[in-house]
């Protein structure tokens, strides 16, 4: 059976949509059968990211209700061999699948692939709970501000709350600006951890390669340059159970930077 | 004069309930059921003294009126016959005030309370854990959270006066202590060592929970005898 991760957050605009993109991406450049899930009917986004929209035909409340079989809305990316999307239905609503279904339908697909990547709709109502029902894992991503992380200890609560086989979440702290944190001007990473109290998977810096890619239709994971897209080749490793060490951005920023400007070397 | 049923918070001695004279008993009690089934779980916790006016209770009324104030969640405490409740009650500050005792019941929670969680007790709250912001801590005894308390924590919430709230780290967003709420001034520097909160005349105040100077000289010897 594969392992069925949620990725969640309670807040809107994190960086949900894109972290299950990059992330399913990494983890299939690494061999790995996986497909991703976009749980938030009604809103999808996860397929125009994944550059597939113009390839939908049956979607997840199709599958759910009967209209068609799962193999057949299973759309194959079209960089990778074992990337799958399951869309989400465009014209149906967050209550037309009860969490029961989205139950079953995780089931079968952790029986045919490695990982099943829920991207969750955001806020805590029946959409959430849809998604979070079937996952045994869960993804909590958090920008470093105040009000993201309030809604991230919500929703690891409520994820804490359930019955069931459930890991504890994991958390990656999305959209980190370096110099902004130096000067304390964003939250500490450290700050963060001891408050939400769970353990980190991953730290993802600021990236212009984001906007791009995901107009584009293309995962940050396949631009060699994006710093973001390296985080998240990292966070996929961790999650194959791979000890890789959180990339030190403050770092990389100041000191390669700097030392590639010197050499003459670097862009900026 | 009195034609309804009134319920009043006091600072040190809980609910005061004043049934009025005139009315038959039952047709009182159904009419208190009601106020207390409209006023949903408010008064859960609290401790109710009852002033029953001029008539004599059996014993099958004092078991209605308990059961009565239970279905609320309520405590009855003691029925008071005959007198003027007003007249008693301000008379009550010349005699020493009975100073409500840590109550029986302590609960324990062995997890962080996160954002959206709640916790209501009657008796003392013991967290062993932190308190997020977002989440919040009720007891009408004291709260004691052995982790870091940053959300909202109301202690003695039934009119315990002498209710206090600790913390290793004491920094909440907001702090209750009976009908008193207070928080931290703007700007305020949180202290790395635990603290009490307290009721002092009639504002909260934060002081160390220790002697610092003591808990230091302690932890140095590292002996309790010296104490």
């Amino acid at each position: 059976m594969g392992q069925v991760i949620v990725v969640t957050s309670g807040k809107g605009g994190v960086g949900k949509t894109t972290t299950t993109a990059n992330l399913g991406t990494a983890l299939a450049q690494q061999g790995n059968k996986v497909v991703l899930v976009d749980a938030d009917i009604g809103l999808r986004n996860l397929d125009v990211v994944m550059g597939l929209e113009n390839r939908i035909v049956y979607d997840l409340v199709d599958v759910v209700e009967g209209n068609a079989r799962l193999k057949q809305a299973l759309i194959k990316d079209k960089r990778i061999e074992n990337l799958y999307l399951l869309a989400a239905a465009q014209t149906r609503e967050k209550k037309d699948v009860t969490a029961d279904q989205m139950r079953d339908l995780t089931e079968q697909l952790a029986r045919e692939f490695d990982f099943v990547l829920l991207d969750c709709p955001a806020g805590i109502e029946d959409g959430f709970k849809n998604a979070i029902a079937g996952a045994q894992k869960a993804i909590i991503v958090a920008n470093p501000e105040v009000s993201s992380v309030r809604d991230a200890d919500r929703v690891i609560g409520l994820w804490d709350a359930q019955d069931g086989d459930k890991s504890p979440a994991m958390l990656i702290v999305n959209r980190v600006r370096p110099r902004m944190v130096a000067r304390g001007d964003m939250l500490e990473i450290d700050d963060m951890l001891e408050m939400l109290a769970v353990d980190l998977l991953g730290v993802v810096p600021e990236d212009d390669h984001i906007i791009v890619s995901t107009n584009r239709g293309e995962p940050a994971v396949y631009s060699k340059d994006s710093k973001a897209g390296k985080a998240f080749q990292n966070i996929a490793r961790r999650l194959m159970g791979e000890e890789v060490p959180i990339m030190d951005l403050e770092a990389e920023e100041s000191f390669w930077s700097r030392f590639k400007r010197i050499v003459g070397l670097g862009r900026s | 004069m009195r034609q309804d049923i009134t319920i009043r918070g006091t600072t040190r001695n809980g609910l005061v309930l004043v049934l009025p004279d005139e009315g038959e008993f039952n047709t009182l009690m159904a009419r208190l059921a009601e106020r207390l089934a409209n006023s949903g779980r408010f008064f859960a916790g609290g401790r109710v003294t009852v002033h029953v006016g001029n008539r004599q209770l059996s014993q099958a009324d004092r078991e209605t009126l308990a059961e009565t104030l239970q279905r609320a969640g309520m405590v009855l405490l003691t029925v008071r016959e005959g007198g003027d409740p007003v007249a008693e009650e301000t008379r009550r500050p010349t005699a020493p005030a009975p100073v409500q005792s840590p109550s029986e019941t302590a609960l324990v929670i062995t997890r962080t309370l996160r954002s959206g969680q709640e916790v209501r007790h009657e008796g003392d709250v013991i967290i062993l854990g932190d308190v997020n912001p977002g989440a919040v801590v009720v007891a009408s005894g004291h709260i004691v959270v052995m982790g870091a308390l940053r959300g909202v924590a109301h202690a003695g919430c039934t009119g315990n006066r002498d209710a206090i709230v600790a913390a290793a780290k004491l920094r909440p967003t907001q702090l209750r202590i009976a009908e008193v709420i207070g928080r931290a001034p703007d700007g305020d520097a949180p202290q790395s060592y635990p603290e009490v909160a307290r009721i002092r005349g009639e504002i909260i105040v934060v002081e160390a929970s220790a002697d610092r100077r003591q808990a230091s000289a302690l932890e140095a010897v590292g002996a309790k005898e010296d104490r």
